[in-house]
């Protein structure tokens, strides 16, 4: 399945990023320093106890927040020389977001929800449409197009999300803890999914949790631990034999 | 394209519909108040509106037609002696005191002596010839249908004007009066009412000018020339406006409607506004992640535009709706309502306007939609 290599060129850089929060009088540093390279074709995973900066991480490399010092670099961009709006035509062309909660638009059904944000691409309707229904049934919900919401499992509502955010095709997928609000099994079922976008499409898919069922199934876990990168772990993609990573969790 | 406004406003409709109400409520309020003022005040100038005359001539400054003060007869010597006058007639006003036939008490009337002849320009549109012909007889009076009751008498009664007889001869509609009971007369009749008046002097003398386009400059050269005393000359458009703006402004009526109108606009415009924060609050985390997907600001804010759009369309519809029912009663009830089509325009323009203001002040909370606040 595998057609990327660790040879494949780099897709998200970060170099000597760091990011402080500031409170009032008080300054709390979040990230120090960080430098890393992902590749694509993977399934990158950024784990570490709450509060550690991960979350801070993703938002950084993915563009919805800008780093105090040091710069981000996604698909060879700058992104700390796009203004916001270039930055917003940038992620709508690139880039996927999944997140914890599914936010999902209670009024639309499946395949509305995945064809709304595809309709400001630009494409003809029919090719919205036809997007949107093969990435539905990509995430194995092809006969649960016309359900709202309320009429989903948590994990279908997941995949919904999921479905919304590669319909676009983008190079990038972030995720932000995708399993937490998930049983184990609807858990899996997101994990196989993401890992075999990566896979198949060559995607980079960066992923925030800290879910130890994740862990042993990533390409390459970051370990985070108060703002510095504290394990780069690369595993071989043989998920059944790696239940030993998932100790760095805390 | 996915109509995510048009969608969620249907299925959270309940969410909705305080807005829509509220724009609906303001809509209907703005209807029936203007129909309102311009009933009620368009009938302070029915003697000018209701007449077929181009010219109207009275006592200089005089700001509404029921204060006229007399003017030398004589005057309509000097209208007849210009060319492209056709037509002049005295109009008598006279306040009086209406005794009924049933215990009414005294009532306050307007008596409006006029020509009684076929060719009378004075109440030429509500009154049928037919029926000005009957005030020929003596002591012969017309009322309105509406004033009946207050009048205290039916067709062919008989009653008495300032302690004179006087006999209904005729009833019509249109002839509804502010602050009083309009009663028409012949000019005979309303001299023979008229206790205190001069012989010589008319309250007014209304004229019909050749072309009708014309009759801004022939009214200029008229109320030049001084050799009668002192007198004034307005074409009917004027004059009508000089009533209505008066009664509308001089009197504290219309500052009182306005007032109604601005604190009808604020109330809905708060709910409004309200309502459609509610709703993008409750939406914020899916707008967040539109925006994490790329979708513009710029996007989102048309989408709360639209929704305020639809919130106020279906709230004009259901005003529209209801002021027509509440017109066809007021109708059944001779109130005067009165809405030129662009007074109903300005209306619903009015509510629609409340509608998107409060889509302006919703969009603002659109800024708490940060995709970054969604990574915890």
């Amino acid at each position: 399945m595998s057609v990327l290599t660790s040879a494949s060129p780099i897709t998200l850089h970060a170099s000597g990023i760091s990011k402080a929060f500031t409170s009032g009088r008080v300054v709390t540093p979040v990230l120090h320093d960080i430098t890393l390279a992902i590749r694509p074709g993977e399934l990158t995973l950024i784990s570490g106890p709450s509060g550690c900066g991960k979350s801070t991480l993703l938002a950084i490399l993915s563009g919805l927040q800008r780093p105090d010092r040091g710069s981000a670099c996604a698909l060879g961009q700058d992104l700390g020389s796009l203004d916001a709006r270039a930055l917003e035509q940038f992620r709508l062309r690139h880039t996927g977001f999944v997140f914890q909660g599914f936010n999902l638009f209670p009024a639309l059904t499946a395949l509305q929800q995945v064809a709304l944000p595809l309709s400001y691409l630009g494409l003809p309707a029919r090719e919205i449409r036809q997007r949107a229904i093969e990435a539905l049934e990509e995430v194995g919900l092809g006969a649960r197009l016309k359900l709202r919401p309320a009429e989903l499992s948590g994990g279908e509502k997941q995949r919904v999300a999921i479905a919304r955010a590669v319909a676009k095709a983008p190079e990038l997928l972030f995720a932000d803890e995708p399993t937490s609000a998930l049983d184990a099994a609807n858990g899996h079922i997101v994990i196989d999914i993401l890992h075999r976008i990566a896979r198949t499409r060559g995607t980079t898919v960066l992923c925030v949790s800290h879910d130890p069922r994740l862990i042993s199934n990533a390409d390459r876990v970051l370990t985070i631990e108060d703002g510095r990168i504290l394990n780069d772990t690369p595993f071989p993609f043989q998920p059944a034999t790696t239940a030993g990573a998932q100790e760095p969790c805390a | 394209m996915v109509a995510l406004a048009r969608l969620t406003l249907i299925h959270e409709w309940r969410r909705f519909l305080p807005a829509i109400i509220a724009v609906g409520f303001a809509g209907l309020l703005q209807l029936l108040q203007a129909a309102l003022v311009l009933g009620i005040f368009g009938s302070a100038s029915v003697y000018i509106t209701g007449s077929t005359a181009d010219l109207w001539v009275g006592y200089p400054g005089t700001q509404s037609v029921n204060l006229g003060r007399p003017i030398d007869a004589g005057v309509e010597m000097r209208l007849r002696m210009d060319a492209d006058v056709v037509r002049v007639e005295p109009f008598r006003w006279v306040d009086a005191d209406w005794r009924g036939a049933r215990d009414t008490g005294g009532v306050s009337v307007f008596v409006s002596g006029i020509d009684a002849g076929p060719q009378g320009l004075m109440f030429e549109r509500v009154l049928p010839t037919a029926l000005r012909a009957r005030l020929d007889e003596p002591g012969a009076v017309i009322v309105d249908r509406a004033d009946l009751d207050s009048l205290g008498v039916s067709l062919g009664d008989a009653a008495t004007i300032n302690g004179h007889r006087v006999r209904v001869v005729g009833i019509t509609s249109g002839l509804r009066a502010l602050g009083g009971v309009n009663v028409l007369a012949s000019l005979a009749t309303a001299r023979q009412l008229d206790t205190t008046a001069p012989a010589d002097r008319i309250t007014y003398l209304v004229a019909k000018v050749r072309d009708p386009a014309q009759a801004e400059a022939v009214a200029a050269r008229l109320g030049d020339g001084a050799a009668f005393g002192s007198y004034a000359v307005w074409t009917a458009q004027q004059f009508a406006q000089r009533s209505q703006l008066y009664w509308m402004f001089d009197t504290g009526a219309g500052a009182g409607v306005l007032f109604l109108a601005a604190i009808v606009f604020l109330v809905g415009a708060v709910i409004t506004s309200q309502t459609l924060v509610a709703a993008v609050v409750g939406s914020i985390r899916e707008y967040a992640t539109l925006n994490a997907l790329g979708v513009g600001v710029t996007a989102l804010r048309k989408v709360v535009m639209e929704q305020a759009f639809w919130v106020g369309a279906l709230g004009l519809l259901g005003s529209s709706v209801l002021a027509a029912l509440f017109f066809a009663l007021a109708g059944y009830y001779n109130v005067p309502l009165q809405l030129s089509p662009i007074a109903a325009l300005v209306c619903l323009l009015l509510s629609m306007t409340l509608a998107l203001v409060s889509g302006l002040a919703a969009i603002r909370t659109l800024r708490h939609a940060d995709p970054a606040s969604l990574l915890r």
